[in-house]
């Protein structure tokens, strides 16, 4: 995995990279941060494996490997023991070669735990159970059958940008075209702050990280250089400055800076009023109220022109998104090696607006058109499911089902397919894993009955700062000094020197 | 013991010599002792020659030099303190300060962590995961910490904010095992209090009567590890402090005098202890304040004096000096401050915004970090600890069990009671409000239902549970408070013993001299358990005061008269008659004589031996 879950490649790793797929010439990037725990599922070497989703470091290596990859709703499963890279965005998520396997982890992980001051409480839990099931299948997994013509499916048209490879795009439409022939309503949505969500996810996270990463100091955690004890009046600066690598350096730098008193204004706290921002699209887009949250009077006069309404109270409220989780196929790793870190923070585009709002996101693979170099074996892509908060039962369900329309659908041999596996000389013993198995049709008996609303006190659970901020308010977000592409663009020496000449300034520390 | 030449000893224990004179003589000589190592005496000798000769001069010396110590310190003493009051007001220049006080919580556990706080435990032996910054690990927040916290604060007269969040303040030291520590930075949970001092409480008398300090905030943080020093340049580490409660008092820049500055931070430890939110008083390191210094210009003459601080506009530039440890030093460490700032600005310098250190007994304060050097310590929202609701049902009851504050309870003293105010301190200062409690029932039992009674009643029962009973000891001596008094009145004295006692003397059936013995008596019988009925015990030992009748006096004033003295006064020594009445007094039994009956009788007498 990347260092402290920093990277979207897995290759900021003390112990080399990791590579997707064992026999791929040229060698492609097993996304990151957790690459190596879905290249692990890939091989077969594991049934199942953890790995901490903070801006999508579970899902993104599940698309790139071809694996499933879930990032429950925040709060589900406690962290208790997880280190931390930014608090109010770690999740712990599971990755498996299908749905039906990462569910059978999750479940034995699902519940409350106090030593996780984040971690949903069992009363929350219930509370919100006995609303699912007043809707819905109990378990998912059982076999309960519902009917999918009534599921609506919301395409967020933001999602939709020029970066987007064609291939994925060809993989986003087959599975709509396939949930549309089982029935499913389809309709377009806005999520208007996606295009902020990004920066916002990046200042946020760097200024957590900063401060979670400020106890490898050399004095309990983190080895300790040198013998130059208060050279130049600083005591830590100069094991501050070694032991990281680059990319942790660069997100600490960008971290000091955002929350530094000069620039607090201008990034932090505007990027905590982004993140409200996002969840509230995410709210007025989903049919479920927003179990956290009172219910809220939505503002549409913002929302794209392409949206119709559905009512004169709005646009149609939907019960899952389905959009790519990135924007690419597993890129080569010498052509990621060549990008800026931007470039490279931009994997993360699809995955950081579910995390900002802490909402369950499931990526599963779909084949596409293109074949590994060599190879035919068609290359996945992975596309990305969204539910409500807490909603994370369903999800896994729907995405169930989705994954087995696919199946059926698309006859490519691409993951999913056992000749996918084997073909990436996967070491398995066994495929009868029910994810692999073939499926019948899929019938769905029984309407959900009407979601009901239902209010809970709102109990906050994903710390949040700042109240909620008009969209003028973050219109010229981050100002004239564009930090992210400021410190990410310095090349490592720039970020050394500027590292130690930073901690130098910055760390005087207490004396009496 | 006596003490025994360091010399014989020596001889003693190596060479099993014991010496010819004094508590060590043997009844025959000869030597009961073998050295283990017998050395020649000579030796030894030669290796202490020094400290055998400086002995007996040290101990003379020592002594000597106590004296003179004690002695200089207080005309020291003198010398400061009339310095000080020189010291309060200046002229041209207004001086400014703001405190923050921090202080321990009186809770069971730690702020984030069921750790027990301890005070005096084995190092690092109650510590936490989260306590030491474990990775992985997770702040539990102790809700209990919010009774001491709250309690606190109301009684700083705050507005307590039903929601309140925690914040990181990012700072690296040792003693800071997450590199940051958790306070509340954006949303204290107390705000917008104040505390009255009064002139009994010490404030300076430029400031009159009373004076109102506001507190812009209170909030609660996490203590860091204490550091212990070794020689050598070794800091040892004891983790047990580390996460325990405080909280930190932030006034507003509204004092002016340094003395004010010391009886707000006297204050402030009293009303923490009234409503028993915090450990230990300020001299044993429970409590630390900070004070915030700056001088402006009365004229407003001075262009530095731009700056504001909490909506105070027009100050002068401020510096800080950190970790003041007593009343006196934070007194002491403002006058200073204020005169070299002053200092600065008179011979044209600028005032640098800058943290200062004081050192107890130094004559200025020091600098320790500059502006340019001041840390960013970059507050950031904790992102996994939610809000602290507080409802206002918690606060209610909080308020409704707090209990008479001590200035409050003073005010009902002086006025309801009639007490002065120098007693009514010391009453509510001892045994915990409890002497304070027993004064009051023992006044409303007596008094009853009459008002009017209490004021008198108060004086004369003031007097008794301030000086006689406290005048009750055991013969031993051992403890300080013999009497047990706990905070809610009640003692080994018992309370309608004492009530009856009162009301013979108040009646004049009883003279104060046996009211005295009598007390003593219960004192005594109640320490050995048995009961006593005051009734019973005076009519026994035959105490009621009778009225000696004139012919009595007569009679009693002829038997000790002396013609000598006699003659004195009547050649105009008036004073002599005092005399006289003194030893009437002396003869009378059970202090029966009435001097001013006495010295009438005298006089008539004295008057009668003229013709």
């Amino acid at each position: 995995m990347d260092e402290f879950g920093m990277g979207s490649h897995s290759l900021n790793s003390f112990f080399g990279p990791v590579v997707n797929g064992s026999s791929l010439t040229p060698a492609l990037s097993a996304g990151g941060s957790s690459g190596g725990s879905a290249v692990a599922v890939q091989m077969g070497q594991v049934f199942a494996a953890l790995g901490t989703d903070t801006g999508g470091s579970v899902r993104l290596p599940a698309a790139y490997t071809g694996q499933c990859g879930f990032k429950p709703s925040y709060g589900r499963v406690s962290r208790w023991g997880v280190i931390p890279y930014a608090n109010s965005l770690d999740t712990v998520g599971f990755l498996g070669q299908s749905v039906a396997d990462v569910y059978k982890v999750f479940g034995k992980a699902n519940r409350a735990d106090d030593r996780d001051p984040s971690c949903i409480s069992s009363g929350t839990r219930n509370r919100s159970a006995r609303s699912w099931r007043r809707k819905r299948a109990r378990n998912p997994m059982a076999g309960a059958k519902w009917d999918l013509s009534e599921v609506k499916i919301g395409v967020p048209v933001e999602y939709n940008i020029e970066e987007l490879d064609p291939a994925v795009r060809t993989a986003w439409k087959k599975v709509l075209e396939v949930l549309k022939e089982q029935g499913c309503r389809i309709v377009p949505v806005s999520l208007p702050m996606t295009k902020h969500a990004l920066s916002a996810y990046y200042v946020i996270a760097a200024a957590e990280a900063m401060s979670n990463l400020a106890k490898y100091d050399g004095v309990r955690y983190g080895s300790r250089t040198g013998p130059s004890d208060n050279a130049g009046d600083v005591l830590y600066s100069e094991t501050r400055g070694q032991g990281f690598g680059n990319e942790a350096r660069r997100r600490i730098l960008l971290g000091s800076y955002t929350l530094s008193s000069e620039a607090i204004d201008n990034y932090f706290l505007k990027a905590q009023k982004v993140r409200r921002l996002v969840q509230r699209d995410f709210d007025r887009v989903f049919k479920l109220p927003n179990p956290l949250r009172d219910d809220q009077q939505f503002d549409i006069s913002d929302l794209d022109e392409s949206i119709a309404m559905d009512n004169k109270l709005g646009p149609s409220q939907v019960d899952y998104i389905v959009c790519p989780t990135a924007p690419t196929l597993p890129p080569k790793i010498q052509d990621v090696l060549k990008q800026t870190p931007i470039h490279s923070y931009m994997n993360d585009v699809f995955t950081v607006p579910a995390s900002l709002a802490g909402l369950p996101a499931i990526s599963i693979p779909v084949p596409t058109d293109i074949k590994y170099e060599g190879s035919d074996l068609h290359m996945p892509a992975g596309i990305q499911l969204i539910g409500q908060h807490l909603d994370d039962n369903s999800l896994c369900h729907f995405a169930s089902d989705v994954e087995g329309l696919i199946k059926q659908a698309v006859s490519l041999v691409g993951p999913g397919n056992r000749h996918f596996h084997q073909g990436l000389k996967v070491a398995r013993e066994s495929d009868d894993t029910p994810g692999d198995r073939p499926r019948s049709v899929v019938r769905y008996h029984g309407a959900p009955s009407p979601l009901v609303r239902y209010r809970t006190v709102p109990r906050p659970i994903v710390p949040l700062f700042s109240p909620v901020a008009t969209r003028q308010e973050v219109g010229d977000l981050f100002g004239s000094k564009p930090a992210i592409a400021m410190i990410a663009s310095l090349d490592p020496e720039e970020v050394d020197s500027l590292f130690a000449s930073t901690l130098n300034q910055w760390e005087q520390e207490k004396r009496s | 013991m006596a003490r025994i030449p360091p010399m014989v000893l020596r001889r003693y224990i190596c060479g099993g010599h014991i010496p010819t004179k004094g508590c060590l003589r043997m009844k025959t000589t000869r030597a009961t002792a073998t050295a283990l190592n017998p050395v020649a005496p000579q030796g030894t000798r030669l290796l202490h020659t020094d400290a055998d000769t400086a002995i007996p001069e040290g101990t003379v010396a020592f002594r000597k030099q106590l004296k003179d110590e004690a002695k200089r310190k207080k005309a020291e003493g003198l010398g400061s303190k009339k310095a000080k009051i020189d010291n309060q007001v200046l002229e041209k220049w207004e001086l400014t300060v703001g405190i923050e006080i921090h202080a321990q919580l009186n809770t069971p556990r730690k702020l984030f962590s069921s750790a027990a706080s301890t005070i005096n435990e084995k190092p690092n032996t109650h510590v936490a995961l989260f306590d030491l910054a474990m990775p992985g690990s997770q702040p539990k927040f102790q809700k209990e910490t919010l009774i001491p916290a709250v309690r606190a604060a109301l009684a700083l007269n705050c507005e307590i904010s039903t929601s309140s969040r925690f914040d990181r303040k990012h700072y690296f030291h040792w003693d800071q095992p997450a590199g940051y520590q958790i306070t509340q930075y954006y949303q204290p949970f107390a705000r917008n209090g104040y505390i009255t001092l009064y002139a009994h409480d010490g404030i300076a008398k430029e400031d009159g009567d009373e004076i109102r300090i506001g507190i812009k905030q209170v909030q609660m943080e996490q203590d860091t590890a204490k550091t212990i020093t070794q020689p050598g340049g070794i800091h040892l580490l004891d983790f047990n402090r580390v996460g325990l409660p405080l909280i930190e008092i932030i006034t507003l820049p509204q004092i002016h005098h340094p003395s004010t500055a010391a009886a707000f931070v006297r204050k402030v430890q009293i009303l923490l202890d009234a409503v028993d939110a915090c450990v230990l008083g300020m001299e044993s390191g429970g409590l630390r304040a900070d004070v915030n210094v700056s001088v402006r210009r009365r004229d407003g003459t001075v262009s530095d004096a731009g700056h504001s601080y909490a909506g105070v506009e027009g100050l002068g530039q401020r510096t800080e000096i950190k970790n003041l440890s007593s009343f006196k030093a934070v007194e002491d460490a403002i006058i200073a401050e204020r005169d070299r700032q002053i200092e600065v600005l008179e011979a044209g310098g600028k005032i640098a915004g800058e943290t200062r250190g004081w050192t107890i007994g130094s004559s200025g304060t020091r600098r320790l970090r500059g502006k340019e050097g001041e840390v960013d310590y970059r507050y950031m929202p904790d992102p996994e600890l939610g809000p602290v609701l507080i409802s206002p049902t918690l606060i209610e009851h909080l308020q409704n069990t707090l209990g008479a504050l001590p200035d409050a309870e003073i005010t009902i003293l002086t006025e309801e009671y009639g007490l002065t105010i120098k007693d009514a301190m010391s009453l509510v200062s001892l045994d915990n409000g409890g002497r304070a409690e027993f004064f009051r029932m023992a006044v409303d039992r007596i008094a009853g239902d009459s008002a009017s009674a209490k004021q008198p009643l108060g004086r004369l029962c003031g007097n008794w549970v301030l000086h006689e009973l406290g005048g009750l000891t055991l013969e031993s001596g051992e403890t300080a408070s013999d009497l047990n008094f706990d905070a809610s009145g009640n003692s080994l004295m018992p309370l309608d013993d004492f009530v009856s006692l009162i009301k013979f003397l108040e009646a004049g059936r009883i003279t104060g001299k046996t009211s005295k013995r009598v007390l003593r008596t219960l004192f005594e019988n109640s320490l050995s358990g048995a009961s006593t009925d005051v009734e019973k015990m005076i009519e026994e030992n035959d105490l009621w005061f009778r009225p000696m009748s004139t012919e009595e006096y007569q009679n009693l004033a002829r038997s000790i008269l002396d013609p000598k003295v006699v003659e004195q006064i009547l050649k105009g020594q008036k004073g002599k008659i005092m005399f006289l009445v003194g030893q009437m007094m002396k003869m009378g039994e059970n202090g029966q004589v009435d001097p001013q009956k006495a010295r009438e009788v005298l006089e008539h007498i004295i008057e009668e031996n003229r013709t």
